[in-house]
């Protein structure tokens, strides 16, 4: 067997890579234990918040499946932070995993990728004439060889998993799932970085055990906003989840029992993420709060099964049961599959390129919890790019890199490529320097130009965003010509600085106080703008955000020119004298093409990239 | 701080060379030794008009390299303003790798104010930014010259050197500072973004909290701003102005202040032309002196434009010395003077009584008073000027009541200030700015938290944290590395 891009892994990452790939014309396969694997939520059944719904929005925009997988399967659909701005508004909702799981595989089987079920035993690489290592093929358990240039890894955390319940422990990626053992020796013998990382779950819980009655309810939007710019509404039925507490009896019962817990006993070493802690850290951490939050969601749309949200849990089954039932509306609550914690293997994801090729293996790309990252949304953003860039390859392309500047899957890939995470990563709107452009509004702006130039656009998406832009263009032109004097708007009952400076009415549009209809007052001719609300909205926030980002627009321009000193490709960092054997090492390595991406890269200090400069004067 | 960096303050917007390396570089110049009185002083030119320079100076057809020249430094004009040694270096076998022309000559303030502007004039030459020759010698790899390696781990010490550097001026005190606003603005910003980024996890924020903190940052800058900005006028040299109504002896005194040593009196024309100033000395401290020679030249009737003149020079100078006599009072003039002390903001003021020598000497001394009683609140002091060559007391008495009223008045109040250098200053005036935005957008937690990251980054070029490049020019301006 043959083909052009092997995906090994059919999670969020491994789907998005494959789609990707044969957009741009690839022939793909995804190698996976069980087709049932495919597009698995193996944690809680929701998409989306801030930073990931923002995520969601790019990957939809560049043509990836997530949005519209979601919002398909979507059963209580919520925009966070809905009185705030634009900018800072993240679509999320609750997902029926099990349609999900159904949606994606259409998706898949509709782009006609073929998927193979079997065991990945080892990885093929041949090395060429300059010593450089390169994937030649798989060796898989029933298959045998499958050759490929192109292997995408996407395996989650079945590296070494092993699973934390109480004093028990297993060897697993997920409950119920091998752990992939042998691909860590692949990692072992090519001698890649290795960190080890822990997260967790809570248990999950049947719904008929219990009493809805003394939570809170939490309906979703009554205008629910869909995920993806193909999406024109959510028909979808929408259900609500429910809010209960932990309450101090709660808390005792964790107390007396928190030497069971494997965090807390040592047999976990590695470190879990800061901003999702177990309901044990959370008790220990924060003695004085009187009670946590749980968010109760439903499974599916049957709602059989509960994800209790802001409850995960090592500790031993029993007490799990115990202070489960100390909690309002889960007095008699029966569990369905308990909590643990897991501790796994991802390679440091200096090990990666901006490309997410590996620098060690040419050919070879790792995409998702692989790398170090937690979250559907952030497996899939490297899903994609992975997938373009094994396909850019191939066709003999340049990588395709997205700027910090141009969305959040600039700033993941730019973060990851500094490596050495100490937790799982986890996307949040503050890390974006250019928060208040990378809005989950302005997506398609910002990146569907560029899906449609690389091929991974479908059909309809080019028509809608062509149409879109072509009227948005044509609107703000107009709104740019037309300008007036404070007076006039004054007139017209906006309040406005009485400083005699004529505004554009784009510009005023921008002003929170103004609406469509006040600059109808002022030019009657904007009446005959045709135009839906939504593409109003987005005009207006465009204008509003247009204020300030400008500068920002400045200093992204400054930093681009900075960064973009030229270093040739054959340099020979060997022979820079004054460089450390560290750095040297370091340059060799990554090869940067630039001062600005040598910069970037891990353990340069800026006496090493001054030598550099100096270096590559000559 | 030398004279090179007052010039850099003025003159110079930092230019990264590495950006500009296709475009032959400007040749500098600067002067290497301190500014003042000394037996030596050496002025350093570097780039490839050395050369010409060094045949412009000496008038000589040719300079072997590396030869020393006793010579007569001309000026372009041909006359001579010192004798003294010149050497020129041949490229690459200099301390920068360039071109370069030493010249050494008598430590003298006239004549290191001449030969720089004499260079300043020379086309292709400009003053050099702090640092800019070593950090010429560092791309030009001069490595056995400025000890490379030493180099590179004090640019790469990350943390503690690396604000010792930076932050050049700290007398301890104003790196603390700077470290009480960082963690306040990060903490407030932590709130913010959190505010945005777990709004659903049922955590409650305080804004209020967070506005009466950036709050006390800005007034906290603020008030450093302007303590800094006073030291560091005092620190730059103390500036002079002498104003008055015509006729009351003011070009007089400014000739007997600058006349007691013709040596070190070079009157420069300013920037501002109808002005004249000139260096002086007064007890081992560097001052300017300025005549409002707008004042000077309409000798009939002071004139509108003349007035609004000295106004707007009247607000630039912080120390002023109001120069009256008997024979120019009039009550159009007490008017006029009346109007110019209203504008006094903080600046220091003394008055003098000219020509004593005159009979109605006393009776129109009180008439001043009388017709401007602010003036009673100002040190003066009586003096005459006409015969100053039988009195020669009245220039020491002159300087001296100049000395202890105006002159020490800024640095003696200043010990306990923090000081930041002027660069430092316009980044903290920055960073105020960014922090106002921040409290005003503050309903809008996107746009708040926007400026307030900005800020931040502000103070980290401070710090020189933010970017590599940033924080190497920082290293390099204010660091002499290798002098």
């Amino acid at each position: 067997m043959n083909y052009d891009v092997l995906v090994i892994g059919g999670g969020h990452a491994g789907v998005e890579a494959a789609v990707a790939s044969k957009r741009i014309g690839a022939n793909v396969a995804i190698i996976t234990f069980s087709s049932d694997d495919i597009g698995v939520m193996s944690c809680n059944p929701a998409m989306g918040g801030l930073g990931k719904g923002h995520l969601i929005r790019e990957i939809d925009a560049m043509g990836g499946i997530i949005g519209v997988a979601s919002d398909l399967s979507g059963i209580q659909f919520r925009m966070l932070n809905k009185t705030r701005g634009a900018a800072v508004q993240g679509p999320r909702a609750q997902i029926d995993r099990e349609k999900y799981k159904k949606n994606v595989f259409n998706i898949i089987s509709s782009e006609n990728i073929d998927i193979i079920e079997d065991e990945v035993i080892d990885i093929m690489t041949q090395s060429d004439k300059k010593g450089n290592n390169k994937v030649n093929g798989l060796i898989t358990a029933s298959h045998g060889k499958i050759f490929s240039k192109s292997i995408i890894l996407t395996t989650g955390t079945f590296l070494s998993g092993k699973i934390f319940m109480g004093d028990k422990t297993w060897n697993a990626g997920r409950l119920g799932s091998e752990s992939s053992k042998k691909l860590a020796i692949f990692f072992k013998k090519h001698k890649f970085k290795i960190l080890r990382l822990k997260t967790g779950t809570p248990s999950r819980l049947c719904a008929d055990s219990i009493n809805f009655k003394k939570c809170k309810v939490q309906h979703g939007d009554t205008n629910p906003q869909p995920f993806s710019f193909l999406t024109n509404s959510i028909t979808n039925e929408q259900f609500p989840c429910h809010i209960t507490y932990t309450n101090p009896k709660t808390h005792k019962m964790i107390s007396e029992n928190i030497n069971k817990s494997p965090i807390f006993d040592g047999s976990i070493k590695s470190r879990g993420p800061r901003y999702c802690p177990s309901i044990e850290d959370k008790v220990e951490r924060f003695k004085d709060k009187e009670r946590h939050q749980i968010f109760l969601e439903p499974e599916t749309e049957n709602g059989k099964i509960i994800y209790p949200n802001g409850i995960s849990t090592s500790l031993p089954a029993g007490v799990q049961l115990k202070f489960l039932r100390t909690i309002q509306g889960l007095e008699n609550v029966n569990v369905k599959k308990y909590g643990y914690a897991v501790e796994y293997d991802c390679v440091d994801s200096q090990e990666i390129r901006n490309s997410y090729e590996s620098y060690k293996i040419q050919g070879l790309f790792l995409a998702g919890q692989i790398n170090g990252t937690t979250g559907y949304e952030e497996a899939a953003s490297q899903g994609l790019l992975a997938g373009i860039n094994a396909a850019q390859s191939l066709l003999g392309k340049k990588p395709v890199l997205i700027e910090r500047s141009q969305g959040y899957l600039g700033v993941l890939t730019s973060d990851l490529s500094r490596g050495g995470l100490v937790e799982p990563y986890r996307m949040f709107t503050s890390r974006a320097e250019y928060r208040l452009f990378l809005r989950a509004d302005n997506a398609d702006e910002r990146l569907t130009d560029l899906a449609i130039s690389l091929g991974t656009a479908e059909r309809e998406r080019k028509k809608i965003w062509n149409k879109k832009k072509k009227l948005i263009s044509k609107t703000v032109s107009l709104l740019k010509r037309l300008n007036t004097t404070p007076q006039v708007c004054k007139n017209a009952g906006l309040k406005i600085n009485q400083d005699g400076k004529r505004r554009s009415a784009y510009e005023i549009l921008g002003y929170k106080e103004t609406s469509w209809n006040m600059l109808c007052k002022i030019w009657p001719q904007i009446n005959s703008i045709k135009l839906d609300l939504n593409l109003k909205k987005q005009i207006r926030t465009n204008s509003f955000y247009d204020r300030y980002s400008k500068k920002n627009l400045a200093e992204i321009e400054e930093l681009n020119r900075e960064k973009s000193v030229k270093i040739q490709e054959n340099a020979d960092f060997e022979n820079c004298s004054g460089l450390s054997n560290e750095v040297k090492e370091i340059l060799t390595r990554h090869k940067p093409q630039s001062i600005g991406e040598a910069r970037e890269l891990p353990g340069m200090t800026p006496a090493a990239a001054s030598i550099l400069l100096r270096f590559i004067k000559k | 701080m030398n004279v090179n960096s007052n010039f850099y303050l003025y003159n110079c917007k930092p230019k990264l060379l590495i950006m500009n390396k296709l475009s032959p570089p400007e040749t500098i110049f600067a002067l290497s030794t301190p500014y003042g009185i000394s037996a030596i002083a050496v002025i350093r030119v570097s780039g490839p008009s050395s050369f010409k320079v060094g045949k412009i100076f000496t008038k000589k057809k040719h300079l072997e390299a590396r030869k020393v020249y006793f010579s007569s430094i001309l000026s372009t004009k041909g006359e001579i303003i010192d004798k003294g040694l010149i050497i020129f270096f041949k490229s690459p076998n200099s301390y920068t790798g360039e071109d370069m022309l030493e010249i050494q000559t008598h430590g003298s303030i006239a004549i290191i104010n001449k030969i720089l502007g004499e260079l300043s004039n020379i086309e292709g030459c400009r003053f050099a930014q702090p640092g800019e020759f070593s950090k010429r010698a560092f791309i030009n790899e001069k490595n056995d010259l400025i000890h490379f390696e030493g180099l590179a781990t004090l640019i790469s010490a990350e943390s503690e050197m690396e604000r010792k550097v930076s932050v050049k001026q700290t007398f301890g005190e104003a790196q603390n500072i700077c470290e009480i606003w960082r963690r306040t603005i990060i903490e407030n910003l932590s709130i913010l973004e959190a505010e945005i980024d777990f709004s659903d996890e049922g955590e409650i924020f305080n804004f209020e909290t967070v506005a009466k903190n950036i709050k006390k940052v800005i007034s906290n800058a603020k008030k450093v701003v302007k303590t800094s900005t006073i030291f560091h006028k005092s620190f730059e040299g103390l500036k002079l102005l002498l104003f008055g109504p015509p006729n009351t002896g003011k070009s007089t005194l400014y000739n007997l202040i600058c006349q007691e040593d013709r040596a070190i009196t070079s009157p420069i024309k300013g920037t501002t032309t109808d002005h004249i100033s000139a260096s002086i000395n007064v007890f081992g401290k560097k001052a300017t002196i300025t005549d409002t020679a707008g004042l000077r030249e309409s000798k009939q009737s002071v004139e509108i434009s003349g007035i609004s003149k000295t106004l707007k020079s009247v607000k630039l100078f912080r120390n002023l010395v109001l120069v009256l006599s008997p024979d120019s009072f009039s009550i159009k003039n007490c008017k006029i003077i009346m109007n110019i002390i209203k504008e006094i903001d903080d600046q220091n003021l003394v008055v003098v009584y000219n020509k004593k020598d005159l009979n109605s000497f006393e009776t129109t001394k009180r008439r001043w008073i009388k017709n401007i009683p602010i003036l009673k609140k100002f040190k003066s002091i009586s003096i005459s000027c006409i015969n100053n060559n039988l009195d020669s007391n009245i220039l020491i008495k002159l300087t001296q009541f100049l000395n202890k009223n105006i002159l020490s008045v800024d640095t003696n109040s200043n010990e306990d200030y923090y000081s930041f250098e002027a660069k430092q200053i316009e980044i903290i005036n920055e960073m105020i700015a960014e922090l106002e935005l921040s409290l005003k957008n503050l309903d809008e937690i996107e746009i708040s938290s926007n400026f307030l990251a900005k800020a931040l980054s502000k103070l980290d070029m401070l710090y020189g944290k933010n970017n590599i490049e940033d924080r190497l020019g920082f290293i390099f301006s204010k660091f002499c590395i290798g002098k």
